[in-house]
């Protein structure tokens, strides 16, 4: 070891003498020794590749569209899940695929999970690429995985896992769109261009749909988020010779099946047939016969919904100087509100169960019974997301419903408390509703279906108690609202509150109820 | 290798000053391990509660029928309104807590304090475990705000809304359901009494 000196250090290469009237950032002093000036550059250096490295992730992280998911299929009812990326590979949760189809339990032993479907079993190991189904080695071609308590199998192997699982369930799947089709389960449609005075697009469909519909310039999109659409055999699009819709392109992607018409007009949708026919029609033809209150409800309305109403007939263009026989802007629609999802588990119903799977569990079985009765059914949502209050306020508000569904569950107390908000009940004195007191206007309302649903519930042998509570968003909803807590069977405990067979009794006493009072409750848009 | 002068002597004391704090922190370690642990404080927190013994009507939740159940009671209870309305809500708490009770509270559960106003608003500061503690239900929720909410106004005249706080600060549910955002109102509660 030897000793340097300052003036040592000045003879360095770095320490050339400074120009007048230049301005230094170096954090170390001009005579500072010149390793120390390296090992500064060489921290400085990494710090800047570091930030490089990060960067570049942030507008990723950012401009991500959606989640990914898969959308499950069956003959009862449709579900979608939470897909993750792990190591390249797509992967999600083999519990929650199955639960909707039967009981099944799953729980974990070390490294090993074991599973049980019916009297089907199964044994993963985190880690490895092969598992067990019913002693029958099943190759995943990627590790399987726990996290959480749950457990994560690659969508890749889906196919060869249900044949092992569900042998008696034929199933088709749709890897790259991430759609699967239990027992055949399938939805066609046809479409044909009416020409006349104006051209018009029906396209008819094998069963009631309700798709989101979104325009563009130059394109209207039918988005599907719960029917199992499949393309009109054997082409995906159906070009037509029309001077204004020139095509109907089926696609599907996310989960999701999409129909988009390519027209040079806007376009406005009628639904008729319970749902089972669209119309699509040139918005001008139609404004030219409506009323200005009539034509902008319809022009600004997102998503047209399914009506059974029979005068919810499209509009016969090719007569439009007859008296018109527009749609009437009615429908009946229920929002149903798993709460809860996402960040906020609400509370625990077992060690390894959240209350927010069980809601959404009920929600989506609720929403089955009510479309199964032919009502209009929309579900906050429809996945592990978070919603604030005001979220779910706003969105129910929006869709103008005739009745709002908050589906709760505990592990306390035992049948089903159906709760109404606590504000007593005032009638709508504006146009305009207060925000926090919104629900007073129909919180008589809310408490007449409260009744009926207490004593639909008492005739299943469902213990029921009804009680007013401060909940949110209940306060903050403009329609007749409830909050439904489904709390733990008379027998059968926890495991009883997830059983199929309970969800299905308290489901179809809420869709009875429901049903019977479609008559005396607001139709959507209309308010009568 | 070329080391400074300066950069030897700083090194050199910043190794002094670790060694005699690691000395220090390993001495203060052995000093508290030879203190004997106290296995119980048996000493009451706060002064036992002088007062008159009066008859105080509760109403403790029932999760069975889902309703506030009256009961009447004498504890021995202070002068002061705010410190009644405490020990008051003590001895519901203490129902509550009781083995095999109706509608079971964590067993640290308690009240802080009461504060009470001239508009008629009761502020009742709970515990974090009253909070933290509490079973999640809407049903469970309202009733142990309702069962508070009746009992300090059936007690304490002018009382017709209690606001909750935990630990002092406000907080959006009870236990993620019961909103704690607004004060409640004595009326929504008088459905829940059987």
């Amino acid at each position: 070891m030897r000793w340097s000196s300052g003036t040592r250090w000045l003879a360095g290469p770095l320490a050339r003498p400074k120009p007048a009237g230049e301005i230094s950032f170096s954090p170390l002093p001009a005579n500072a020794p010149p390793r120390s000036r390296r090992a500064a550059c060489l921290l400085g250096a990494g710090l800047l590749v570091l930030a490089l490295w990060f960067v570049p992730e942030l507008p990723v992280a950012q401009s991500q569209p959606e989640q990914k998911q898969l959308t499950v299929y069956t003959s009862q009812t449709s579900y979608s899940l939470p897909v993750v990326n792990r190591e390249g590979q797509e992967y999600t949760g083999l519990l929650e695929l199955l639960e909707p189809v039967g009981a099944v339990s799953g729980k974990f032993e070390r490294n090993t999970w074991k599973f049980r479907f019916g009297n089907r079993e199964g044994q993963f190991t985190i880690g490895s690429s092969k598992c067990k189904v019913n002693k029958n080695e099943v190759d995943l071609n990627a590790p399987f995985l726990g996290e959480n308590g749950r457990g994560l199998v690659p969508l890749h192997a889906l196919p060869q896992l249900l044949a092992q699982i569900l042998p008696d369930h034929p199933f088709d799947f749709h890897e790259p769109a991430r759609r699967l089709f239990l027992d055949k389960v399938g939805l066609r449609y046809a479409a044909e261009v009416r020409t006349g005075a104006a051209g018009q697009l029906v396209i008819t469909f094998s069963a009631p749909v309700n798709p989101f519909i979104a325009t563009e310039p130059g394109k209207l999109r039918m988005v599907f988020r719960h029917e199992p659409l499949l393309p009109a055999a054997p082409e995906d699009t159906l070009k037509f010779n029309d001077k204004l819709i020139s095509s109907l392109a089926f696609s599907e992607s996310n989960g999701n099946a999409e129909l988009t018409v390519s027209t040079r007009e806007a376009l406005m949708a009628f639904f008729s047939a319970d749902g089972k026919t669209i119309t699509l029609t040139p918005t001008n033809a139609v404004t030219a016969v409506a009323s200005p209150t009539q034509s902008q409800a319809q022009t600004q309305t997102p998503s047209q919904l399914p009506s059974g109403n029979a005068a919810n007939v499209p509009p016969d263009l090719s007569a439009v100087a007859k008296p018109p026989s527009l749609p009437p802007p009615r429908g009946f629609l229920v929002v149903v509100d798993a709460a809860h999802g996402g960040e906020d588990p609400g509370g625990s119903i077992t060690d390894k169960l959240a209350e927010k799977q069980v809601d959404l569990l009920f929600a989506r079985r609720l929403s089955s019974e009510l479309q199964t009765r032919g009502i209009a059914c929309h579900l906050l949502r429809d996945a592990d997301t978070t919603l604030a209050p005001e979220q779910r306020a706003a969105l129910a508000n929006a869709a103008v419903p005739s009745l709002y569904l908050a589906l709760h569950a505990t592990a306390s107390g035992t049948g089903v408390h159906v709760v109404t908000s606590n504000l007593a009940s005032a009638p709508a004195a504006a146009a305009f509703l207060p925000w926090d007191t919104a629900q007073a206007a129909f919180v008589a309302t809310s408490r007449a279906v409260a009744d009926d649903l207490t004593t639909e519930l008492l005739k299943h042998d469902i213990p029921t108690f009804e009680i007013s509570a401060s909940l949110a968003p209940l306060n903050t909803i403009a329609a007749p609202a409830l909050a439904i807590e489904v709390a733990l069977p008379p027998v059968g405990g926890v495991t009883g509150l997830t059983s199929a067979s309970y969800e299905q009794s308290v489901s179809s006493a809420i869709a009875t109820v429901v049903s019977a009072a479609r008559g005396r409750l607001p139709h959507a848009r209309t308010g009568k | 290798m070329i080391v400074s002068r300066k950069l030897l002597v700083a090194v050199l004391l910043l190794t002094i000053a670790v060694c005699g704090l690691g000395v220090y922190v390993w001495h203060l370690g052995r000093s508290a391990s030879q203190i004997p642990v106290q296995a119980a404080d048996a000493r009451p927190v706060s002064p036992p509660v002088a007062g008159p013994p009066t008859p105080v009507v509760l109403f403790v939740p029932n999760d069975d029928d889902a309703g506030l159940i009256k009961q009447q009671v004498t504890i021995a209870l202070p002068a002061a309104s705010s410190e009644r309305g405490r020990e008051i809500l003590k001895a519901l708490l203490a129902r509550c807590q009781a083995q095999g009770s109706s509608h079971p509270l964590d067993a640290a559960a308690g009240i802080n304090e009461v504060y009470l106003t001239d508009s008629g608003l009761a502020v009742v500061d709970a515990n974090a475990a009253f909070a933290e503690g509490h079973r999640s239900g809407i049903l469970v929720e309202q009733l142990t705000l309702a069962s508070v909410t009746e009992t300090l106004a059936a007690n304490l005249a002018n009382v017709t809304r209690v606001k909750f706080l935990i630990d002092g600060k406000e907080r959006t549910t009870l236990a993620g359901h019961a909103d704690l955002s607004d004060a409640y109102e004595l009326t929504a509660a008088a459905h829940l009494v059987k």
